[in-house]
């Protein structure tokens, strides 16, 4: 059989190989392997060259020492606050303030928390008895910090020694910066097959793919798992609205009121993903309905040519629309296309597509461990040997919960009934359309 | 027939010293109305009263302090306080020529249960719990504590206060004391927290900051508006006489439905600190004191009547106190089981012919003085008795007492001359301690005798208490 596979592939014209693989030529390779190539080949360099910039950022901020709030909101998280106050004594930056939000936890957060809080390894804790959801229990964290800058934070999450320092250094080399993505890294990788193909999915998804965003000035999304924000900012805005994707929402925000939002590839936060491939589905289903609901609804604005029109914003979410919305359907027209007009040659299409993708996840990978080479550990290095499990995890598992998630938040705008929410907020904003 | 002693304004039989002149007075003798039956107290104040109702409770001879008392209420409304100390009160109306008849009937009860304490009528009473449990047994009920402004520990039980004086500390270590000598049965009512240095109830309760310990803190509820997620004190969402989002100037209409208060937050004006959980702490309206809650002393207010054993106390007098320590901590046996132990183990030693046992009797002379002396250290003194014979005893033996004084054991596998010096280290274990807490010497009694086929306890036991008689 794959005697008859090479002979399809060397008997293929030019013309017939973009016909049989135009999703491949068109739009995979160039966007995510040569367009990643391209602009990395700039970056590094540019990087290396910023060295006397990053010295002299770093220099101010050690002078000028501000308060950095690192907060962390949550429902059920008291089992992980010991270990992140922990870690954060740690870190090569001190002067920070922890600020712990409980949202009505029905365990023994609040019992945790308050030892800790008696014992000064934390430096707030706010307890809601009742649930409000994570953009309430972020702006209450918000409202009592009082650091310059802040830093939001999943409390099932470790950074890196140096993370803090790292993640605040681009606020000093550029005033318009606003906001600052870390670096997010799967801590429990080798947990599951579920946890692995994650770990790849973010060196490519997150470590590369927001590098790039970011160098391009259309980086959309600061992740909610670590991210570290100007709180003159937050204030202006009001702190984080209602989500599900209350982290690309704020993100687009930010970037309205005109100021940069960009990601720092060293600034390691290794964060717990979920284990099975069942809970994985349910967190993809919450995040990309939020695509449609933030940015091809309540963001849409940026696409109209108003006053306050920024080429910039415009092709952050162009792009993403295209991307991951429109070209997500194309995959179904692609397969259709395969099946009833090509399905003589199905198999050798199916195998062929499968080598395309997995060297095109090599060469990602590749990208990712050059751009990220110092802060990567072993077992990191290690998850070379699952790239050929990627095509079939993007390609076939990643599409269908995003297909179902589009069609839901389209039709039935389902994202409004998710119990991430508590249901008195989710009834008022679907309302009032927000 | 009923008679009682009228006091009034007027009428003074017993010439109480009730005024501050120091003219002689017939109250002073020992049994000075004992031979009425109820004392009737008609007199124009309250504070009169009062002070009738504390020199009757204050005598010594329970013919007297125990008597019925019987107020006249001329006042309309006579203070609960009074009411309380009083055993019946009557409106002047009811009063007529004589008392109602089902009264007197009350009083005759009372009367029968004072007498039943006759052989002690004309000995004085001197010692606190023993008046208590006399006054609980002849007022046979459950005392109920009642909260009170007058009374320094916050509550107060009727009858009692007069007994012992307002604001005596000695009221509540009295109730602790019997309490701990299973003398009185208690039913659990209520808890107060009390000041540990003087036991004052009144108590201040304050709000303070953690970080600075002042106590000048605001608070306010932290709202949260569902439609954008801002959440901010209340302070941020007042406008005037609404509530206005700052972050979507949206007007806030109905807690629970667009907006709701998920928690309360402190802001301590001393030091700007802003928390949750304020610290608590209780500063003493009397002395002064501040303390955290959890240094104070919290004591549960019970309501209490006399137990079994507190009944024979009343009847016969504090001192059996020790069994009941022993009882405790020795598992005292009753002298019907106990005997039926030395028969098993007669028949056992008859049977097997392997072993022998002895039976050692100890009697310690004056052990019922011991309180008089004592007071309230007595439990301590008791306690180390009891001691004493725990490390003497092996698991093995068992314990019996005849009265308060004669104490009988079964020492198993011991032979009388092995008993003999478990009889020895007894006598000069229990002469020392007795010595260092009396400051003299007990006389103790003993006698051993093995378990066999001749041994007859109640024989043997009357033997040895006619010996010691004819001493």
């Amino acid at each position: 059989m794959l005697n008859d596979t090479f002979d399809f592939v060397t008997g293929l014209s030019t013309g017939q190989l973009i016909a049989y693989f135009w999703p491949f030529f068109l739009f995979d390779l160039t966007r995510y392997v040569l367009f990643d190539v391209l602009i990395l080949t700039l970056y590094l360099p540019r990087r290396k060259r910023n060295k006397q910039r990053r010295a002299e950022a770093r220099r101010l901020l050690f002078h000028e020492k501000p308060l950095v709030s690192v907060i962390a909101p949550g429902k059920n998280e008291g089992k992980h606050i010991p270990s992140l106050a922990e870690s954060l004594t740690r870190q090569t930056y001190k002067n920070l303030e922890i600020v712990i939000v409980d949202d009505g936890s029905d365990d023994d957060t609040e019992i945790i928390c308050r030892k800790l809080l008696k014992d000064g390894k934390i430096d707030q804790f706010i307890r809601n008895d009742v649930r409000g959801g994570k953009a309430s229990a972020t702006n209450t964290a918000l409202y009592y910090s009082t650091g310059k800058y802040v830093i939001h934070l999943d409390a099932d999450s470790e950074l890196r020694f140096d993370s803090i320092e790292t993640i605040l250094l681009p606020f000093y080399q550029d005033s318009k910066i606003a906001a600052v993505g870390g670096d997010i890294r799967v801590a429990n990788l080798n947990d599951t097959m579920a946890t692995r193909t994650q770990a790849i999915e973010y060196f490519k998804g997150i470590s590369t793919g927001r590098t790039v965003s970011s160098m391009l000035g259309i980086l959309r999304i600061v992740a909610g798992a670590y991210g570290a924000f100007r709180r003159d900012v937050l204030d202006r805005l009001g702190g984080w609205d209602v989500g599900p994707g209350l982290d690309g929402d704020i993100t687009m925000k930010i970037r309205k009121l005109g100021l940069k939002v960009v990601h720092e590839p060293h600034a390691v936060c290794y964060t717990n993903v979920p284990t099975s491939f069942r809970k994985l589905a349910k967190q993809r289903f919450r995040w990309d309905r939020s695509m449609v609901r933030f940015r091809a609804r309540k963001h849409f604005d940026v696409l109209l040519p108003t006053s306050n029109f920024m080429l910039s914003n415009f092709i952050a979410t162009a792009e993403n629309l295209f991307y991951n919305l429109f070209l997500n359907f194309k995959w179904w027209f692609y397969l259709a296309q395969v099946i009833f007009f090509y399905g003589a040659m199905l198999h050798n299409i199916i195998i062929v597509n499968y080598l395309l993708y997995t060297l095109a996840n090599l060469a990602e990978f590749m990208v990712a461990v050059v751009l990220l080479r110092k802060t990567l550990r072993k077992q990191d290095l290690l998850l070379f040997l699952y790239l050929p499990l990627m095509p079939l995890y993007t390609g076939l598992y990643l599409r269908i919960v995003r297909t179902y998630a589009y069609i839901m938040e389209f039709i039935h705008r389902s994202s409004y009934a998710d119990q991430w929410n508590p249901w008195k907020v989710s009834k008022v904003v679907k309302k009032d359309r927000l | 027939m009923n008679r009682g002693l009228l006091i009034s304004a007027d009428e003074n039989p017993l010439r109480l010293p009730l005024s501050n002149s120091a003219e002689e007075s017939n109250w002073r003798g020992l049994d000075a109305g004992a031979d009425v039956d109820y004392f009737l107290i008609d007199t124009p104040n309250e504070d009169q009263a009062k002070k009738i109702i504390d020199l009757v409770r204050h005598k010594l001879l329970p013919a007297v302090y125990l008597k019925p008392i019987v107020l006249v209420s001329v006042w309309g409304d006579l203070p609960k306080s009074l009411q309380d100390q009083s055993d019946f009160v009557i409106s002047r109306q009811q009063m007529k020529r004589e008392l109602p008849a089902t009264l007197l009937d009350e009083i005759e009860a009372l009367n029968r249960r004072i007498n039943s304490l006759q052989e002690q009528k004309l000995r004085a009473d001197t010692n606190l719990a023993l008046r208590l449990l006399r006054y609980l047994y002849t007022r046979d009920r459950e005392i109920e504590p009642i909260p009170s402004i007058h009374s320094r520990g916050g509550f107060t039980y009727p009858g009692l206060e007069s007994l012992f004086g307002v604001n005596d500390l000695s009221m509540w270590q009295t109730i602790e004391f019997l309490t701990a000598q299973h003398l009185i049965q208690t039913r659990f009512i209520t808890r107060t927290h009390q000041c540990a240095s003087c036991g004052c109830a009144f108590l201040n309760f304050k709000e303070t900051c953690p970080q600075c310990q002042s106590e000048e803190l605001d608070s306010d509820d932290l709202v949260h508006h569902f439609r954008c997620g801002y959440t901010a004190e209340l302070a941020d969402f007042k406008q005037q006489e609404k509530l206005v989002c700052p972050k979507c100037d949206q007007s806030l209409k109905h807690i629970g439905v667009d907006y709701d208060k998920p928690s309360v937050m402190y802001h301590c004006r001393g030091c700007d600190h802003r928390f949750q959980e304020p610290e608590i702490t209780t500063t003493c309206y009397d002395c002064h004191r501040t303390a955290p809650p959890e240094h104070q002393i919290h004591r549960n207010i019970d309501a209490f009547k006399l137990s079994m054993l507190g009944v024979n106390a009343a009847l016969f007098g504090i001192d059996s106190l020790f069994a009941s320590i022993l009882e405790r901590k020795l598992q005292l046996l009753p002298l019907d089981l106990f005997e039926r132990f030395i028969s098993v183990e007669k028949a056992r030693i008859i049977r097997y012919k392997l072993s022998n046992s002895s039976l050692l009797l100890i009697d310690i002379k004056g052990l019922e003085e011991i309180y008089l002396k004592l007071g309230e250290r007595t439990s301590e003194v008791y306690e180390e008795l009891a001691n004493l014979f725990y490390a003497m005893l092996r698991n093995s033996d068992l314990i019996s007492s005849r009265n308060e004084s004669l104490f009988l054991m079964l020492l198993t596998e011991t032979s009388p001359d092995d008993a003999k010096i478990v009889q020895q280290r007894l006598r000069q274990g229990v002469s020392e301690l007795l010595k260092a807490s009396l400051g003299t010497t007990p006389e103790i009694i003993s006698n051993i005798t093995s378990v066999d086929d001749s041994l007859d306890l109640t024989e043997f036991m009357e033997k040895f208490l006619n010996e010691n008689h004819a001493e």
